[in-house]
């Protein structure tokens, strides 16, 4: 809600930027407006100009064109000191920091705010544990930098830039070489501080997906020029995704807000009988092993929809919470027959697709192998038959196990199962 | 969290004031072993004035112990903070005016002129000239040396570049010895083995004003130098005026060294191994304590390698450069074996 209320200022400001080095142009005719308390992620491929940018945003770079003004007011006016109270920088260079405590490493930060010999008045003190607490880093007070884990030496880099309490942030690839854990925490810690403090931050990432769950804006930037700048739901779709990073291997779904590994082009053929997310992980599964994935029917809302859609699956739809049709159900016929295996994923049967049941019962007609992932009592009582062609599996993994164990002996899935 | 307030590293605390013992107790060594033992309170009384100047003990102690021990406890200090601003520059722990071939340069530089104004038949220079000379010299060897450093990121790149450029420096100043009458330079070729002795009254005041004056500076600018330490794009995003504090840093940083080897001529490792001896005792990289820290430590080890190197093998007199290469470059070697970081 603060958010709404102290949006309305800009914090930065880029009119008509050009950046580069000396009169080399790397990107050209910037335009943005960034407010109070808001992420902005760049997003783009190596060596394409995001750091460029943001060392010209920290004026570690002159600009070659057009303006930038912080808090209304051209950034070459400000005096170093005095930009240094507003602006702090996370970068990427490596830095020699033994003998540094993390206390000591933190407290740094109060350089612009300290007096002439930088002596740490208790006020500094404070505001340096205040940093330490908001990055969890308050066990790493005492402890030497150069025995930290990169994780940990992160979050006191992250530290110092908020005890220089400034109202800007500039971040270089804040994440990289980070494991998860510590990949999920830095990126928490960004956001909560822009949410609670009110702090603006700008940061190069490379993670699509982590940028569009912190971002209040993203900016594509390839070839020479931001591509596009805004909202996350608005710009990042999957062909802008695609093209961004001229990725032909994988799909990114704006919905899921993942990049999906396209399919391989396999010879096997799977049909899956899925929905309510029970076929999700399962085709990432397939997919990854080379199988080629048929899958239906599935309203347009399912995760399965939308991750089988990611993966390049062939999809029979129905349209959202629409009930499942005769014709919906006949179109699926053809890929049952060319299918080598047919999975139920054990979906819940409700109302609307409880047609879906008839296709298992269809693939069993066929003579096609039926993995279902269902009790055995259960598939028995839903799908009214007991053919020997319905192999039970008690989860996923065994399903998995059993898939998998099939798929590598090529072609003798099919007769090893009869017999 | 009010018991945390109190995290900050306080070892200086206990360490200052063991360095200033163990400077006085070095000083009193210098100043009574030699060929004539002069005891403690002799030494006094002389001070003092209690003992007549008339005697030999208090001539000996007044013209030449005293200038000695507060030219090398001064030159020690001088070099060790000079050595420490280097450091911080070029943010690599190996790194110091001789080294780098600065104090070659400044030993050149002084060359050119004395011997020239002794071939002119001019008696001597004037102290004001060699310090000058040195500090010209000095510069021109550090701008080539910051010059190629820029382009070249390596550590050990910079040392070679830095004993390169000292070796075509020294390398002069004997084709300079070769070509002058042999007579004339044999004060020079003892100045640029590097000692401490022949120190004037007039030069020990002129090291100590001008010294001193540039020691305060680097002392207040502690904490632009700290930030340095982080590297420059994080020194200037935090507010330190990179231009300007740069070229400042490596005026003092020359001038200091040039000021030492105009009157004592080259003097190695102790401008190296010092800022990195009270890295480890202090256990931090806070300039605010190194800066007095290398002044005391830079005293005491100087004054101790000199009285090393007059005493060992008296009355033959050993070149100062010669002990302090001893600790020293021990303290190169191991610190490129141990290099954990790379820079």
């Amino acid at each position: 809600m603060n958010r709404v209320a102290t949006g309305i200022n800009s914090v930065v400001e880029m009119k008509n930027l050009t950046v580069g080095y000396g009169i080399k142009e790397v990107l050209t005719g910037i335009q943005a407006n960034i407010s109070r308390g808001q992420f902005v992620s760049l997003l783009g491929p190596n060596g394409v100009g995001k750091t460029t940018l943001l060392r010209t945003l920290s004026r570690h770079l002159q600009k070659i064109e057009g303006n930038i003004f912080i808090n209304d007011r051209p950034i070459e006016r400000y005096g170093q000191r005095e930009l240094a109270r507003n602006l702090a920088v996370v970068l990427t260079s490596r830095i020699n920091t033994e003998l540094f405590t993390g206390f000591e490493f933190t407290a740094m930060g109060r350089h612009p705010h300290t007096g002439f010999l930088g002596a740490l008045a208790d006020r500094d003190r404070e505001k340096v544990w205040e940093a330490l607490r908001l990055v969890n880093a308050v066990n790493l007070a005492e402890r030497q930098m150069d025995q930290l884990s990169d994780g940990e030496k992160q979050k006191l880099f992250i530290a110092r830039a908020l005890a220089q309490e400034p109202k800007i942030i500039i971040l270089d690839e804040p994440t990289a070489h980070l494991d998860l854990k510590h990949q999920m925490e830095i990126m928490a810690i960004l956001r909560d501080s822009c949410r609670e403090k009110g702090l603006t931050i700008i940061a190069s990432l490379h993670d699509v997906g982590v940028a569009a769950r912190v971002s209040d804006q993203v900016a594509l930037i390839k070839d020479g020029a931001v591509v596009a700048w805004g909202r996350p739901e608005e710009v990042l779709t999957g062909t802008n995704v695609s093209e961004l990073y001229d990725i032909d291997g994988a799909v990114y779904d704006r919905t899921i807000g993942t990049l999906e590994m396209k399919g391989g082009s396999g010879t096997k053929k799977v049909f899956c009988v899925s929905g309510a997310g029970t076929g999700a992980t399962l085709f990432r599964f397939l997919s990854k092993n080379g199988i080629n994935i048929a899958t239906g029917v599935l309203n347009d809302n399912d995760v399965d929809h939308h991750v089988a859609n990611a993966l390049g699956a062939h999809i029979i739809s129905a349209p959202a919470f629409e009930q499942i049709t005769e014709e919906m159900i006949s179109n699926c016929a053809g890929p049952i027959r060319e299918a080598d295996y047919v999975i139920d994923t054990g979906f819940p049967v409700r109302a609307a697709n409880r047609m879906n049941t008839e296709l298992i019962t269809y693939a069993l007609a066929q003579g096609k192998p039926v993995f279902t992932l269902r009790k055995a009592e259960d598939a028995g009582r839903l799908l009214k038959t007991d053919s020997g062609n319905l192999v039970a599996c008690q989860s996923e993994v065994q399903l998995l196990d059993k898939l998998g164990a099939m798929v590598t002996t090529q072609g003798s899935g099919v007769r090893s199962l009869n017999e | 969290m009010e018991e945390q307030k109190t995290i900050e590293n306080r070892r200086h605390i206990y360490i200052f004031p063991v360095f200033v013992l163990v400077l006085v107790i070095s000083a009193i060594f210098n100043l009574s072993i030699g060929t004539a033992e002069i005891k403690i309170s002799e030494i006094l009384g002389i001070i003092t004035g209690r003992i007549s100047p008339e005697i030999v003990e208090s001539f000996i102690l007044l013209k030449i112990r005293i200038p000695r021990l507060v030219a090398a406890i001064l030159g020690g200090g001088y070099l060790a903070v000079s050595g420490l601003l280097m450091q911080v520059y070029f943010r690599n722990p190996i790194v110091g005016p001789y080294i780098l071939g600065i104090s070659s340069g400044a030993t050149l530089a002084v060359g050119i002129v004395m011997l020239s104004a002794l071939s002119l038949g001019f008696a001597g220079v004037s102290p004001y000239m060699t310090v000058f000379a040195a500090f010209v010299g000095a510069c021109v060897v550090m701008i080539i040396v910051v010059f190629v450093a820029s382009r070249m990121k390596s550590v050990i790149a910079l040392l070679l570049i830095g004993i390169m450029v000292g070796y075509i420096a020294s390398a002069m100043t004997d084709m300079l010895v070769a070509f002058a009458n042999a007579e004339k330079i044999k004060g020079f070729v003892l100045w640029g083995m590097g000692s401490f002795s022949g120190f004037s009254w007039n030069e020990i005041y002129i090291m100590l004003v001008a010294g001193g004056i540039m020691i305060i500076g680097v002392y207040l600018m502690s904490k632009p130098l700290n930030a340095f330490l982080l590297g420059e794009d994080y020194a200037q995003s935090m507010g330190v005026n990179i231009k300007f504090f740069r070229l400042i840093l490596i005026l003092l940083s020359c001038a200091l060294a040039a000021l030492v080897t105009a009157g004592a001529g080259p003097i190695g490792f102790i401008g190296m191994a010092v800022p990195h001896m009270t890295r480890i005792l202090f256990k931090t990289q806070n300039n605010r304590v190194l800066i007095p820290a290398c002044m005391l430590l830079g005293g005491i080890m100087t004054s101790i390698c000199d009285l090393i190197a007059r005493t060992a093998f008296s009355p033959a007199e050993l070149p100062l450069s010669s002990i302090t290469a001893i600790f020293g470059a021990p303290i190169v070697i191991g610190l490129l074996v141990k290099r954990r970081y790379s820079l």
